[in-house]
C-alpha cells in the first residue's frame, strides 16, 4: 500500500483533504442536531422540560453508574448497538451493491430461529464446538433467507425491496408458527425452550454487566466490512456494480453472480445479528422478540453513509438513545416513544442533505444565491 | 436599432457550466428567410447557445431580441409562444407515443375532458402534404426510421407556428439522400418567410445549404462569412484554430488469418424488435473492417452480441476460430478482445470512480492489481502513471473521478485501457463520437496503429467520413443485414450512400 | 369430511366477494402506485403514506365522532408524506427508493409514537357499506356489489376513471410523456417537475383511501403496522399489470382469491395451520414477481429525477 499522506508523495495519488472529509459528515451530524431540536420541540408542546429530559437521556445512556443490580450505563449502550452495527454493515454492503436489503428484519428472525434450535436440539457438545455451530447456523439461515431474494434478483429479474419485504413477513409467520407448534416448550408462554449452556455467548464482565462477546463479534464485522469492501477485489466488484451496472458488465463482471454474493453476505451478517440477540441475552426464542431492529437499522446505514466508521458511530448513537430512553421516560417522565420522532425525523434529514443545507441558509441568509433549477 | 429585416438577434450570450465557459460574449443575427449556419466543432457551444435560444437554460448574460423587442425567454414553453421551434440533436419524441400524440404533446385540444386527436390529424397532414413531409400520423414512433422521425420532429415545430426554426446537427442521422431532401424542405420552408437556424459541423453541407456562416470555437464567434467567401480549408481551420489535417495516413493492409468470424447471427433489440436478420462476416488480422450504415440498422446489437453484451437468437461468434460463449463479455475479454464502447457514459466509464480504477476496470481482480483477493493500490496508480503518459490523458492526478475530464480524455482513456491489454481484436464503435479533433486524430492514428501491430480491428461508425478514411474494407448495414461489401481503396460516397438507404 | 365435498359446499361467489373486499386497499396502493410511476417517480412509500392515513383516518374519526372527517384527514396526512416524497425525489434528487423507504419509517415511528402516547381504546365510527335491499337480492351481483364497503365502490370507480384519465386525457398524455421522456415534455412546455409533484400527490390521495379501509371499514381501531405490506403487494400488483389500471386491479385478486379459499377451508374445519396461511399473498407476491418482471416495460424514465 502506498501512504496516503497529508503530503501526498506519489504524483498521481489524490490529496486527502480533510474538507472532503467534512464535507461526507456534516450532513449526518447536522440531521442529528435538527432531529434533536424537533424533538425537543415536542417535548416542550407536551408540558415537559426538555433540557431535564434529553440531561436524563445522557445520563441514562452514558453517565449512570453502575450497581450490584445495575448494569452500567455506557456498556448498556454498547450493548443495544451491537445488532444496529451488525445489521447496518449488512445493509450497508447491500446499498454498495445497488440493492435494498429491507428484508433485514426477516433475515435476523431467521438467523435467531436458526440459533435456537441447534442451540436447545444438539446437547452433550463442547462449548467450543456447540457455540460457533449456533453462530453459523445463525448466519447461514440469514444468508439463505436473502439468497432467495439475491436469487430472485439476478435470476429473474425480481426488484429485491419488494421480495425482502414479503420475505419478512414470511419469516415473521414462520417464527410465530414454529414457537407455538413445533418447538414450543411446555410452559405457558409461547416460547422455545432454553438453550443448552454450552451454546451461550458468553459476557465479558462479571454481572449484573451484560456486555457480551457479541459486541466484540459486532466490531470484528465492521473491521471486516472495511477490508471487503475497500481493500479487496471483490469489495470493488460489489462497488463497481452499484455504481454503474452495464459498465460492470462490459468490463466482464457478472452482475448477477454479484447480486446474489453480496445478498448472501448482508443477509449473512444480518443473522449474526438475530444470532447474537438469542445466543447472547435472550437464550431462548420468544414469538415476538425485536422491536423492529431490523428497519432501525435502514436508518443507521443511512445515518452511517456506507463507511463502517460512520456505520458504527451511527449504531452507537441508536444504541444510546434506545438506551437511554427507559431512564429518560422514569426522571422527566417523557414517553420514551419520543425516541421513534427523533429517529424518523434523523432518517428524513439525512435522506436529503439538501433539505438540511436548505433549512440553515434559511436560518442564516447572507447573501442572495441563485436559484439552480 | 436593429435593421428591418433582422428577425432574432442574439446579443453578447455567456453561459459558463461548472469548469467550462460555453457561451462567451456570443453574437449572432438571424435575417428573414435565410439559412444561418453555425458550424462549429464538438464542444463549440454551438446547441448550448441554441437551448438558451429555446429556454432549456438561462443565460448568465446577455440579450435576446425578435422582430426588434427584447425578450426573455424563461422556458421552452416561452420560446413556442414567440414562434421559435428547435429540432433537437436527439429528438424529443416519446417512441410510446403516436406521431400526432407527440405532436400536439403540450397544445393538446380537447372535446369536453376528453383528447381530441381527430382536429389535430387534419392539421398535421395539411402540413405535410404542403412542405413535403411525409408521415403517418396514427405510427408508434418507435416504429419510425430516424429519417421519419426527424420529419416528426420538423412537422413539431411547424404545427407549433414556428417561424424561426432551429435544427441541430440534423443530419448526422442521415443518408446523403435523406440530407438531399432535408435540404429541399428547407429551400421550401425558407421560401415561405422560415428563418432557418442550421448547425452543423460538416463544411460540405454547411456550404451547399447556408446562405450566411458564423463559425463558432471554444464558446467564442470566431467569424462571420458566406459560402461564397470562405473556402473548406479556411472554415476548417477557422473552427479548429489551426490547419487540419483531413487524411489518415495508412499504408496498405496485409491481411493476415481470420480473426473474428460472424456466423449468421440473429438477436433483438432492446424493443423486441428483430435487430439483427442473418449476420456474417469476417474480419482478418491486419486489416480494418469498416460498418457503414445509418444508426438503428443493427450495428447496435452487432457489437453487443460480438462482445458478449448481449444474447443472440441464433448464430455464432468466432475467435480465433473458437467459438466465444454467448453473453460473456468476459471470455470476450480473456480472449483477446478489445472494445471502445459506442455509449461511453452508459458502458465506457464509472464516472463516480477514479481515472486510475477506470483503467484496470476489466482487469482489477488478477495481478499485479490484485494479490491473495486484496487490491494492490500502488500497481493500479503506477498503470495509471503509465497510460496517462503514454496517451496523454489530461489529468490532475490519477484519483480525479473520471467523470470530470472532459469527454476527449474519457475517450482517450477508454482507448488506454482497452489497448492495455493484449489484444487480437479491436471493437471500436463510434470511437470518436463527441470527441475534440486533436483526441480524434489521436485515436485514429493508435487504430491504425494497431493494425498495423497484427490486430484484428472492426470499426462502427455513423461518420461516413470516417468508415472511408480508415477502412480497407467497407461493410454496410440496412436493416439488420449486410447488404454490401466494397474495398475501403475504391469505394464511392454516393455509392454507399445508396447502399445505406437498402437500395442495392 | 373430505376436500372435494367442502370445495363442492364452499360458495364461491360470497368468496369472490370477500377477494374483492381484501383486494380494496391493494388496488388503491397499486392505482396510487401507477400514478406516480407512469409519471417517472418510483414509489416504494405507499405502505407508508397507507399506514399514516389508517391512523390519522382512526384519530380524526373518533374527536369528530365522523368517520367522513376522518377519511379527508387521513388522506390529507397521506398526501403530505407524499409531497415529502415528491420533495426528496424532484427537488433533492435524493434516490427514489431510499426516499420512498424513509417514508415508510417515518410512518412507522410517527404512528407508533402517537398509538402509544394517545393508545387507541375508543372505536372509530365505521364508513358505510353500500347496500341496497333490492339489488341486493340479484344473484351473484348482489352479493358481488350490493352489500360492499364504500369504499370497495370507490376503487372499482377509480380503476375506470384512473383507466380513461391515463389513456383519453391531456393529463394521461403529459403524465406518460413526462414519465417515458422527461425532455420530449420539457421541450414541449410542459412543465416536468410539476407534472411530477401533481402525480404523486395523487398517488398519495389514492394511498390514503387505501389506509382508510384499515381503520373505517375492516377494524374500527389503529394497531401499529396494521397495514401489513398491502403497498407492497399493490406494486407488484402493478408491475404485474404493466403500469396499467384495469390488468393491476384483476391482478389483485390474483392476491387475494386464494386467501379468501383459504379462508373458507378452514371455516368447513379443514386444518390448516394459520400462520402459515397467513403467508399466502406474500408467497403468491414472490412467485408473481419472478415470474413477470421480465415481461413487463416500466416507464422509461423511472426513477431518474428530472435536471435541465
Ligand atoms: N448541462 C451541461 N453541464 C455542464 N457542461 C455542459 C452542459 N452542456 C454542455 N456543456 C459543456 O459546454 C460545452 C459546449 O457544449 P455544447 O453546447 O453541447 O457544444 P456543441 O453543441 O457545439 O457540440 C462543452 O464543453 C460541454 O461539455
Ligand atoms: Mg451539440
Amino acid at each position: 500500500m502506498s501512504s496516503v499522506t497529508a503530503q501526498g508523495q506519489s504524483r498521481s495519488a489524490a490529496p486527502f483533504s480533510w474538507q472532503r472529509v467534512w464535507s461526507g459528515v456534516w450532513p449526518a451530524v447536522a440531521s442529528v442536531v435538527l432531529a434533536l431540536v424537533i424533538a425537543g420541540a415536542v417535548i416542550t408542546i407536551t408540558g415537559a422540560d426538555p433540557v431535564a429530559a434529553y440531561r436524563a437521556l445522557v445520563e441514562g445512556a452514558l453517565l449512570r453508574e453502575g450497581t450490584a443490580t445495575r448494569p452500567t450505563a455506557f456498556l448498556e449502550t454498547l450493548v443495544s448497538a451491537t445488532p444496529y452495527l451488525v445489521l447496518a454493515l449488512g445493509i450497508s454492503l447491500g446499498f454498495a451493491a445497488g440493492l435494498f436489503n429491507i428484508g433485514a428484519e426477516g433475515q435476523l428472525y431467521m438467523g435467531a430461529l436458526a440459533s435456537v434450535v441447534v442451540g436447545f436440539a444438539l446437547s452433550g457438545l463442547p462449548w467450543i464446538v456447540h457455540l460457533p455451530l449456533a453462530l453459523v447456523a445463525g448466519v447461514l439461515a440469514g444468508a439463505l433467507w436473502a439468497g432467495i431474494a439475491g436469487w430472485l434478483k439476478a435470476a429473474r429479474g425480481a426488484p429485491e425491496v419488494v421480495v425482502t419485504i414479503m420475505l419478512n413477513y414470511i419469516a415473521y409467520a414462520v417464527v410465530n408458527y414454529m414457537v407455538n407448534g413445533p418447538i414450543r416448550h411446555t410452559g405457558t408462554a409461547p416460547r422455545t425452550p432454553d438453550i443448552q449452556a454450552s451454546a451461550v455467548l458468553p459476557t465479558l464482565l462479571p454481572a449484573p454487566e451484560r456486555i457480551h462477546w457479541g459486541f466484540v463479534l459486532a466490531i470484528a464485522c465492521a473491521v471486516g466490512y472495511y477490508f471487503l469492501l475497500y481493500r479487496s477485489a471483490l469489495g470493488l466488484r460489489i462497488r463497481l456494480v452499484g455504481a454503474n451496472r452495464e459498465a460492470a458488465r462490459y468490463a466482464g463482471i457478472n452482475v448477477n453472480s454479484t447480486y446474489l454474493i453480496t445478498m448472501v453476505i448482508s443477509g449473512g451478517l444480518c443473522g449474526m445479528a438475530g444470532a447474537i440477540e438469542v445466543l447472547a441475552l435472550y437464550r431462548y426464542l420468544p414469538t415476538e422478540f425485536t422491536t423492529g431492529y431490523g428497519f432501525e437499522s435502514i436508518a443507521v446505514a443511512l445515518l452511517g453513509q456506507g463507511h463502517p466508521v460512520g456505520v458504527a458511530l451511527a449504531a452507537l448513537l441508536f444504541g444510546a438513545l434506545a438506551n437511554g430512553a427507559g431512564y429518560m421516560q422514569f426522571s422527566s417522565g417523557v414517553s420514551n416513544y419520543i425516541i421513534a420522532v427523533m429517529q424518523a425525523f434523523i432518517i428524513v434529514f439525512v435522506a436529503a442533505p439538501g433539505i438540511v443545507r436548505d433549512l440553515f441558509r434559511w436560518a442564516r441568509p447572507k447573501r442572495a444565491e441563485v436559484e439552480v433549477e | 436599432m436593429t435593421r428591418p429585416d433582422v428577425v432574432l438577434e442574439m446579443r453578447g450570450i455567456t453561459k459558463r457550466f461548472p469548469g467550462v465557459l460555453a457561451n462567451d460574449h456570443i453574437n449572432l443575427d438571424l435575417r428573414k428567410g435565410e439559412v444561418h449556419a453555425l458550424l462549429g466543432e464538438n464542444g463549440a457551444g454551438k446547441s448550448t447557445l441554441m437551448n438558451i435560444l429555446y429556454g432549456l437554460y438561462q443565460p448568465d448574460a446577455g440579450e435576446i431580441w425578435l422582430d426588434g423587442r427584447r425578450v426573455t425567454i424563461h422556458s421552452p414553453r416561452d420560446a413556442i409562444a414567440l414562434g421559435i421551434g428547435m429540432v433537437h440533436q436527439h429528438f424529443m419524441l416519446v417512441p410510446t407515443l403516436t406521431v400526432t400524440e407527440n405532436i400536439i404533446l403540450g397544445l393538446e385540444t380537447r372535446r369536453g375532458l376528453l383528447l381530441d386527436e381527430a382536429t389535430p390529424q387534419q392539421r398535421i397532414r395539411q402540413i405535410s402534404r404542403d412542405f413535403g413531409l411525409e408521415i403517418d400520423p396514427e405510427a408508434y414512433v418507435k416504429d419510425l426510421p430516424v429519417g421519419v422521425q426527424q420529419r416528426v420532429e420538423i412537422v413539431k415545430a411547424l404545427y407549433r407556428n414556428a417561424r424561426v426554426l432551429v435544427l441541430d446537427e440534423p443530419t448526422a442521422v442521415l443518408t446523403p439522400l435523406e440530407v438531399e431532401s432535408l435540404f429541399s424542405t428547407l429551400r421550401a420552408l425558407v421560401k415561405r418567410g422560415v428563418s432557418v437556424i442550421f448547425i452543423s459541423h460538416k463544411l460540405k453541407e454547411v456550404k451547399a445549404i447556408a446562405d450566411r456562416i458564423t463559425v463558432l470555437r471554444q464558446g467564442r464567434v470566431v467569424g462571420s462569412t458566406t459560402p461564397a467567401e470562405a473556402g473548406e480549408a479556411q472554415l476548417a481551420s477557422m473552427m479548429v484554430g489551426r490547419p487540419v489535417i483531413l487524411k489518415v495516413d495508412k499504408s496498405p493492409a496485409q491481411p493476415g488469418p481470420v480473426v473474428l468470424s460472424v456466423r449468421d447471427v440473429k438477436a433483438m433489440s432492446d424493443r423486441r424488435a428483430m435487430a439483427l436478420q442473418g449476420v456474417s462476416f469476417d474480419v482478418r488480422a491486419g486489416e480494418i473492417v469498416g460498418i457503414a450504415g445509418v444508426e438503428g440498422n443493427g450495428q447496435t446489437e452487432l457489437v453487443e452480441v460480438i462482445t458478449g453484451l448481449r444474447q443472440p437468437l441464433a448464430g455464432q461468434v468466432l475467435l480465433c476460430g473458437q467459438p466465444l460463449p454467448a453473453w460473456s463479455p468476459r471470455a470476450a475479454i480473456d480472449r483477446g478482445m478489445s472494445h471502445i464502447p459506442e455509449d461511453r457514459y452508459k458502458y465506457g466509464i464509472v464516472a463516480a470512480y477514479s481515472l486510475a480504477i477506470n483503467l484496470v476496470l476489466s482487469v482489477f481482480h488478477r495481478p499485479p492489481f490484485s494479490r491473495n483477493g486484496l487490491l494492490q493500490r500502488r500497481a493500479i496508480l503506477s498503470n495509471a502513471e503509465r497510460l496517462v503518459e503514454e496517451f496523454d490523458i489530461r489529468a490532475p492526478h490519477a484519483e480525479v473521478p473520471i467523470g470530470k475530464l472532459s469527454g476527449g480524455n474519457q475517450q482517450k482513456a477508454v482507448v488506454a485501457r482497452e489497448f492495455s491489454r493484449p489484444m487480437k481484436l479491436l471493437v471500436a464503435a463510434q470511437p470518436t463520437r463527441g470527441v475534440d479533433v486533436g483526441s480524434i486524430e489521436f485515436i485514429h492514428k493508435r487504430i491504425v496503429q494497431a493494425r498495423d501491430a497484427g490486430a484484428a480491428v472492426l470499426l462502427v461508425s455513423a461518420e461516413l467520413d470516417e468508415i472511408m478514411a480508415l477502412s480497407d474494407r467497407i461493410l454496410v448495414m440496412f436493416g439488420g443485414r449486410i447488404v454490401g461489401e466494397r474495398d475501403g481503396r475504391t469505394a464511392r460516397r454516393e455509392d454507399i450512400g445508396l447502399l445505406m438507404m437498402g437500395k442495392v | 369430511m373430505d376436500l372435494v365435498d367442502v370445495l363442492l359446499r364452499i360458495d364461491y361467489v360470497f368468496l369472490l366477494a370477500a377477494a374483492l373486499r381484501a383486494a380494496t386497499p391493494i388496488a388503491f396502493a397499486a392505482l396510487g402506485g401507477i400514478f406516480s410511476e407512469r409519471a417517472g417517480v418510483i414509489n416504494i412509500g405507499l405502505e407508508g403514506m397507507m399506514l399514516i392515513s389508517a391512523y390519522v383516518c382512526y384519530r380524526v374519526a373518533v374527536l369528530a365522532a365522523s368517520p367522513a372527517v376522518g377519511l379527508v384527514a387521513g388522506m390529507a396526512a397521506a398526501m403530505v408524506l407524499a409531497g415529502l416524497h415528491g420533495l426528496f425525489s424532484i427537488r433533492y434528487q435524493t434516490n427514489q427508493v431510499v426516499s420512498g423507504t424513509v417514508v415508510n419509517i417515518f410512518a412507522a415511528g410517527i404512528t407508533g409514537f402517537l398509538f402509544r402516547a394517545l393508545g387507541a381504546q375508543e372505536s372509530a365510527p365505521y364508513l358505510p357499506n353500500i347496500s341496497h335491499p333490492l339489488l341486493k337480492s340479484i344473484p351473484v351481483i348482489g352479493t358481488l356489489l350490493f352489500d360492499q364497503p364504500l369504499l370497495m365502490w370507490v376503487m372499482l370507480i377509480v380503476v375506470v376513471v384512473a383507466t380513461v384519465v391515463l389513456f383519453r386525457t391531456p393529463w394521461g398524455l403529459r403524465t406518460r410523456a413526462v414519465g417515458e421522456l422527461p425532455r420530449a415534455a420539457d421541450t414541449a412546455g410542459i412543465p416536468v417537475n410539476r407534472m411530477r409533484y401533481l402525480n404523486v400527490l395523487i398517488s398519495g390521495a389514492l394511498a390514503g383511501l387505501g389506509g382508510a379501509f384499515f381503520t373505517l371499514h375492516t377494524v374500527s381501531t389503529f394497531t401499529p403496522l396494521m397495514t401489513s405490506g398491502q403497498g407492497f403487494i399493490g406494486l407488484a400488483a402493478m408491475i404485474f399489470g404493466n403500469w396499467t389500471p384495469i390488468p393491476a386491479f384483476l391482478a389483485t385478486l390474483l392476491f387475494t382469491l386464494p386467501q379468501a379459499l383459504a379462508g373458507q377451508l378452514q371455516m368447513f374445519g379443514v386444518p390448516l395451520p394459520y400462520q402459515l396461511l397467513s403467508t399466502l399473498p406474500y408467497l403468491l407476491t414472490i412467485i408473481t414477481l419472478a415470474g413477470v418482471v421480465r415481461r413487463s416495460t416500466p416507464p422509461a424514465a423511472l426513477g431518474t429525477p428530472y435536471v435541465k
